[in-house]
């Protein structure tokens, strides 16, 4: 069962323990390691840029202010990501234009909302979240050359001069790079074409 | 390395080398291979657009910025470290209140739907509708069909009623009897109930709650497939053009040949519509009034006017078939009367009722605090819940 911050607090409280508290290094770390994808993962809810990224502010700030309190019995990644979901939920909810996300119902206003474009931001993000995760799943140098491949664009010629290696072994990580994206990506490619239907 | 054995047996360097010179002819790719290079160059966009959309983000500004406004802080945290032991004791003495309101809220966070809303009241939860249904053969006598019996339920007049592993109620007809096609047998739901049944021809039909279909225990002799219905059944029709389906209700009558409907009849509503998903279907009003349709089309029968078609929103109509609510746009009104039959309950307004529509999907086996709790998350209504009535509030 997934606990919620609260409950964190109360067991932290029972132990009476001292807290071996964050350090601003540490945390400095932990911002820089994980500010860009929980952007990303904001941008699944809220659609916009800048809201995104100050979401994500306001739950480093957040965080860091609470730093005495919060004991992580999971990693600080699911925490966070978690938190930034809610803060993005809660934000949606006191906004005054209700758009459709990741809750059930929302009222439509007198104007007709553009829903089907509201959905497909919604998925286009839900789908960019999954595919970044996989590319940084993928070994450093998998990683970087399809990187070099599908965002520099370059030739296979020129990666691999540049990562001096053999234009076949270029080949080779992408063949590999693809497949791990390919194979994992399906089932999302499944569940946006059903979203785009809005099975 | 260079000959690892590759999960496809499609030849990868001949696809790679198509992707990076972009040819437009892949002629020489087999189908297959077509499909895989399409798949690729989808994937490589996506990637390029979220890497962008990833590196748009700029962490060393927004860590400068931080850094500013969290700076005060670090000096400050060796001087607090006094002002912990007595923030201990304020937040021990208020331990004993956060223990129980921490109680209630793991109650909710449960599912992890919705861990801020505490506005509704639940005195207790509803489960949701089952697959239950009673038939009552023409002698009278009543089998109440669920998930539980298997196998044969009933045998006369050469009809075997049999229950397959999965639910689904079989008729068969074991030798040619005469008068089987007058043996009007019944399916019924209650509220809170939903079924599906084979009939003798093959076709299938889904009753939704409080809902029933009469039907004869065989076809054979018959010239048209006749049925009955009341409330909600959705229909997919074994074709058979010598022998029309045809699906009587009390405001009309719809002939079909082979084909995928859905009829909603429910007395509440003092109309009947009629959406069709494949096939083609005639509708009859009572005035002897005709039309045809098409699929993705609808009729609406209302007593005393003429019939109108227009476009159905299949989704919609298909929802409580496929196991979820669906609206678009709906007045709390019509979605309680929904909710009311599949989960067996009253309904009570309080104040003034809100006047906004409602939009969402949420499926039907979920119990009814979550599905409540869902539309009042929108903040135009709030819900109790108190044994099986429900009053709506503002």
């Amino acid at each position: 069962m997934q606990v919620s911050p609260p409950i964190l607090f109360i067991f932290q409280l029972m132990e009476g323990k001292d807290t071996k508290t964050l350090n601003i290094d540490v945390f400095e770390t932990l911002f820089r390691t994980n500010h860009q994808f929980l952007c990303m993962v904001a941008m699944q809810y809220v659609q916009d840029k800048f809201i995104a990224e100050d979401l994500v502010q306001d739950f480093f700030i957040d965080f860091w202010q609470r730093r005495h309190i919060i004991q992580l019995t999971t990693g600080f990644e699911a925490y966070a990501r978690r938190a930034v979901k809610y803060k993005c939920i809660d934000f949606l909810r006191k906004n005054a234009v209700a758009k459709k996300r990741n809750s059930m119902f929302s009222i439509l206003e007198e104007t007709q909302m553009p829903n089907d474009e509201t959905d497909q931001e919604e998925v286009k993000h839900q789908r960019y979240v999954r595919i970044v995760e996989l590319i940084h799943k993928l070994p450093e140098n998998r990683k970087n050359i399809f990187i070099m491949h599908a965002v520099e664009k370059l030739s296979y010629a020129d990666i691999a001069k540049k990562q001096s290696i053999s234009v076949n072994t270029v080949k080779t990580q992408l063949s590999r790079a693809y497949a791990a994206l390919r194979n994992k990506t399906i089932i999302t490619f499944i569940g946006f074409l059903l979203a785009i239907a809005r099975i | 390395m260079d000959k690892e054995s590759t999960p496809f047996s499609p030849n990868w360097n001949r696809i790679l080398e198509t992707l990076e010179a972009d040819e437009q002819s892949s002629q020489d790719l087999s189908p297959e291979e077509q499909l895989l290079l399409a798949e690729l160059r989808t994937l490589r966009a996506e990637s390029s657009e979220a890497l962008n959309v990833y590196s748009s983000f700029d962490t060393n500004k927004k860590w400068d910025t931080l850094k500013e406004q969290i700076s005060v802080g670090v000096t400050s945290h060796h001087r607090s470290k006094g002002k912990m032991r007595k923030l201990w004791i304020r937040i021990s003495a208020a331990a004993a209140a956060i223990l129980i309101i921490t109680g209630i809220s793991l109650v909710y966070v449960k599912k992890q739907q919705n861990p801020h809303n505490l506005v509704n009241i639940f005195k207790n939860d509803i489960a949701p509708g089952k697959n239950m249904a009673t038939l009552t053969l023409d002698n009278g006598k009543k089998i109440v069909l669920s998930t539980a019996n298997k196998g044969q339920l009933a045998t006369e007049a050469g009809i075997v009623i049999s229950k397959t592993a999965d639910g689904q109620v079989v008729y068969s007809v074991s030798n040619q009897e005469s008068d089987a096609g007058t043996r009007i047998h019944m399916l019924s739901t209650a509220k809170g109930e939903t079924y599906r049944l084979r009939l003798p021809d093959k076709s299938e039909v889904w009753l939704n709650a409080s809902s029933s279909v009469k039907f004869p225990a065989s076809f054979a002799s018959q010239e048209v497939r006749q049925v009955e219905v009341t409330g909600e059944a959705y229909f997919e029709i074994a074709k058979d053009k010598a022998h029309p389906f045809i699906v009587k209700t009390n405001q009309q009558e719809v002939q079909v040949l082979g084909t995928h409907f859905n009829i909603n009849s429910y007395e509440d509503k003092n109309n009947t519509t009629t959406a069709l998903l494949e096939g083609s279907l005639r509708v009859l009003n009572n005035a002897r009034q005709a039309e045809i349709i098409r699929p993705g089309e609808q009729t609406i029968v209302d007593a005393g006017k003429n019939i109108t078609i227009s476009p159905a929103n299949i989704k919609n109509v298909m929802a409580w078939k496929n196991g979820y609510f669906r609206f678009r746009d709906e007045p709390i009104e019509d979605i309680m009367e929904k909710i009311i039959r599949w989960y067996n309950i009253d309904v009570i307004y309080e104040g003034k009722v809100s006047n906004e529509k409602f939009s969402g999907n949420i499926s039907r086996n979920k119990n009814i605090s979550e599905v409540l709790n869902m539309l009042s998350y929108s903040n135009a209504v709030k819900f109790k819940v108190d044994g099986r009535r429900v009053t709506v509030m503002q």
